[in-house]
């Protein structure tokens, strides 16, 4: 099922590019130039895409009355306003925040994101390496063993955390606090043995680590 | 100004009536004395005496009695007897038991030495002669006699001047310096008083770091001065409202320039992402990422404008608070991280396992590193190293951030006007921050820490 998204940007030459370019990525776009019409179309809206700078109300105001009425939708500002205090008023009520001018690729990106961090989307299989991993039944298939991988719920925790972080950078900090849900006491070795663990677990060669990369100093990535 | 509520008017008043006060409390308190003629004037007295006992030479004794009594009739205060030539006391009126009936030599000499008018001993000695007494030979002849005069010193205008003895007059003199001088304190207490309050007034800050209005309830010299600091007020502040007007105005212009710059930007770079779809050759390709990198160049210096007029303005918002900043320079690093590996750097993180606590703005704090790790993207490429690590300096820990590029020195392609450097300064200085640029062609290393 196509995902809808509204998307409310009054110039011209903006708003036909970016319908036709998330049209072309396999979205339905519900482009209007101005917000008095976004309430009708919000029953079939699964995103918002929502500039600041519009005839009549503006975007803040839009936005506000929009997450009132359906908090669930989530609502991505994608301005030429850019200073922070302008970021900081968009995001009490916005998910995202994105500035022009932006990389299309990127916006294709964040909406995944946001499409994925909020579940509007069903759970699908993901293929990372020789994992085949079900979200639905939350599985994990070693393809060439063509076994299940059993995983501890810490274990699977992790994994799933950065699964959601599919190519990004966490640092330990944000793992662990994700996870255990505690405040992270630096130099704390928890996180580390629990990694090396579930590396033995999905690994090929652990002493070369394919799946969950470490960035020295830094934390992990989990590579697809 | 009515010059009855005049402070120097109501001083004048004050010191005048002092100058008029203080003479005239005696006068009026003796002008009973002054002015009625109850008290002999000795001077006067001897002079008649003197006269008489000349003017009584060789008469009869009937003939001096009678002269005699007229002279008691005009002061009937005084005692009056005269002595004959045998030595026998002749009384005017009733007589005094302290004079003997006849006089013998040594009577006479005890007499006249004991009734002797000192000077010297009236105005110094406590205990003063009482009686005034005046003696004169008749017709200027031991043998004729001689008639004497006594009246008491306090019937003279002698006697009238001792203070000392007066004490209603005192204790009403000190009651009034008294008075005066209570009355001089209160009105230079209220002075000071009315000055101290609007010290007070001009010191305590108010709203908006301006001090309140005072409220004026005398129209004097001080209360024209509460006057014109009331109409200062009113001019700072409006003036204060005239300024912020402007840095909105100004605020507003510089987002809406920037706003506008940006709008042409999105359609040249969506415009780019569709040609660059479906290239028809390799210089296309390459003159198309010229376009995209200028793109986000142009991006950072409106962004880079924007920032700077706020931060030069004031008007960047900052909330400071303790932040773990080896937690800040993670996150960040892990967000750049993927343009160093696109780039083939070498990275070099070395920060240590633990909590490095400094009071900063994160927001402010990942902007500074953002635009130096920024600049090592664009600038040293030639390098290919970022190293980002703590160093102990002068007993506080530093993080420090080294590229191999060229140095500051070195023309770089994508050099601007150094705009995000001056944002870096900017942000350190309202943080509180120390920072320090070491650099040469062999590469940079920018030292971020506490200010010690």
């Amino acid at each position: 099922m196509k995902l809808t998204i509204l998307h409310i940007e009054d110039d011209q030459e903006i708003g036909s590019w970016v319908s036709k370019f998330l049209t072309d990525c396999g979205y339905e776009v519900i482009w209007i130039t101005s917000g008095h019409e976004a309430m009708k179309h919000m029953e079939r809206a699964d995103l918002v895409i929502l500039d600041i700078m519009l005839p009549g109300l503006d975007g803040y105001t839009i936005g506000q009355r929009l997450k009132q009425k359906y908090p669930n939708t989530p609502i991505m500002m994608l301005s030429a306003r850019t200073s922070m205090e302008d970021k900081l008023q968009g995001l009490t009520f916005a998910d995202d925040y994105m500035t022009k001018p932006y990389h299309p690729d990127e916006l294709a990106a964040r909406i995944q994101v946001l499409v994925r961090r909020l579940g509007i989307v069903s759970p699908e299989i993901i293929q990372v390496m020789h994992l085949r991993i079900d979200q639905k039944s939350n599985r994990i298939l070693n393809t060439i063993s063509k076994t299940d991988i059993v995983l501890t719920g810490k274990q699977f925790h992790i994994f799933m955390y950065l699964l959601d972080h599919l190519n990004q950078i966490l640092t330990k900090k944000q793992i662990y606090e994700a996870v255990w849900g505690d405040p992270y006491i630096e130099g704390d070795k928890t996180l580390m043995v629990h990694i090396r663990l579930l590396r033995e677990k999905i690994e090929l060669d652990t002493s070369k680590p394919q799946i969950i990369e470490t960035i020295r100093g830094i934390g992990y990535r989990l590579r697809s | 100004m009515n010059i009855i509520q005049s402070l120097m008017t109501r001083y004048l008043f004050l010191i005048l009536f002092a100058l008029v006060l203080f003479p005239l409390i005696p006068a009026i308190y003796y002008s009973h004395l002054l002015f009625n003629q109850v008290l002999y004037d000795p001077d006067e007295i001897e002079d008649i005496w003197k006269r008489e006992a000349a003017q009584l030479d060789g008469q009869e004794e009937e003939v001096i009695h009678h002269r005699l009594q007229s002279i008691k009739n005009k002061y009937p205060k005084a005692e009056i007897f005269w002595i004959n030539g045998s030595g026998e006391s002749r009384f005017i009126g009733n007589r005094s038991a302290d004079i003997p009936e006849n006089w013998t030599f040594i009577d006479s000499l005890v007499f006249m030495e004991e009734s002797k008018f000192h000077v010297d001993t009236f105005l110094q000695n406590k205990d003063p002669q009482k009686i005034y007494t005046i003696t004169a030979l008749i017709g200027n002849d031991p043998r004729q006699g001689v008639m004497v005069f006594q009246v008491p010193i306090t019937d003279t205008n002698l006697g009238s001047i001792t203070l000392n003895e007066d004490l209603p007059f005192v204790i009403f003199f000190i009651s009034t310096c008294g008075a005066f001088l209570l009355i001089s304190w209160f009105f230079f207490f209220n002075i000071r008083k009315r000055l101290v309050k609007l010290q007070f007034a001009m010191s305590e800050m108010g709203n908006e770091g301006i001090p309140d209005e005072v409220v004026i309830r005398k129209m004097d010299e001080i209360g024209r001065l509460e006057g014109a600091f009331n109409e200062m007020i009113n001019q700072l502040k409006c003036s204060r409202e005239r300024e912020k007007k402007e840095e909105n105005l100004r605020k507003q212009l510089i987002a809406n320039i920037s706003h506008d710059l940006r709008t042409p930007l999105t359609v040249i770079r969506q415009h780019v992402y569709s040609v660059k779809k479906y290239p028809k050759s390799s210089t296309e390709i390459e003159s198309l990422q010229i376009v995209e990198n200028k793109l986000d160049d142009m991006d950072k210096m409106i962004n880079n404008l924007l920032s700077y007029t706020l931060l030069s303005a004031g008007k960047h918002p900052i909330d400071m608070r303790d932040t773990d900043i080896l937690d800040e320079v993670r996150k960040v690093i892990a967000e750049w991280y993927p343009i160093f590996e696109e780039c083939k750097f070498e990275i070099d993180i070395d920060l240590p396992e633990k909590s490095l606590i400094w009071k900063v703005d994160p927001i402010w704090f990942k902007s500074i590193l953002d635009n130096l790790i920024q600049n090592v993207t664009r600038h040293t490429r030639s390098g290919r190293y970022i190293g980002i690590q703590t160093v102990e300096r002068f007993g506080s820990t530093f993080i420090v951030i080294k590229d191999k590029g060229g140095g500051f020195g070195q023309e770089s392609e994508n050099k601007g006007a150094g705009i995000g450097l001056s944002i870096v300064s900017l942000m350190m200085k309202e943080m509180n921050l120390d920072w320090e640029i070491s650099t040469s062609s062999d590469g940079t290393s920018i030292y971020l820490g506490m200010k010690t």
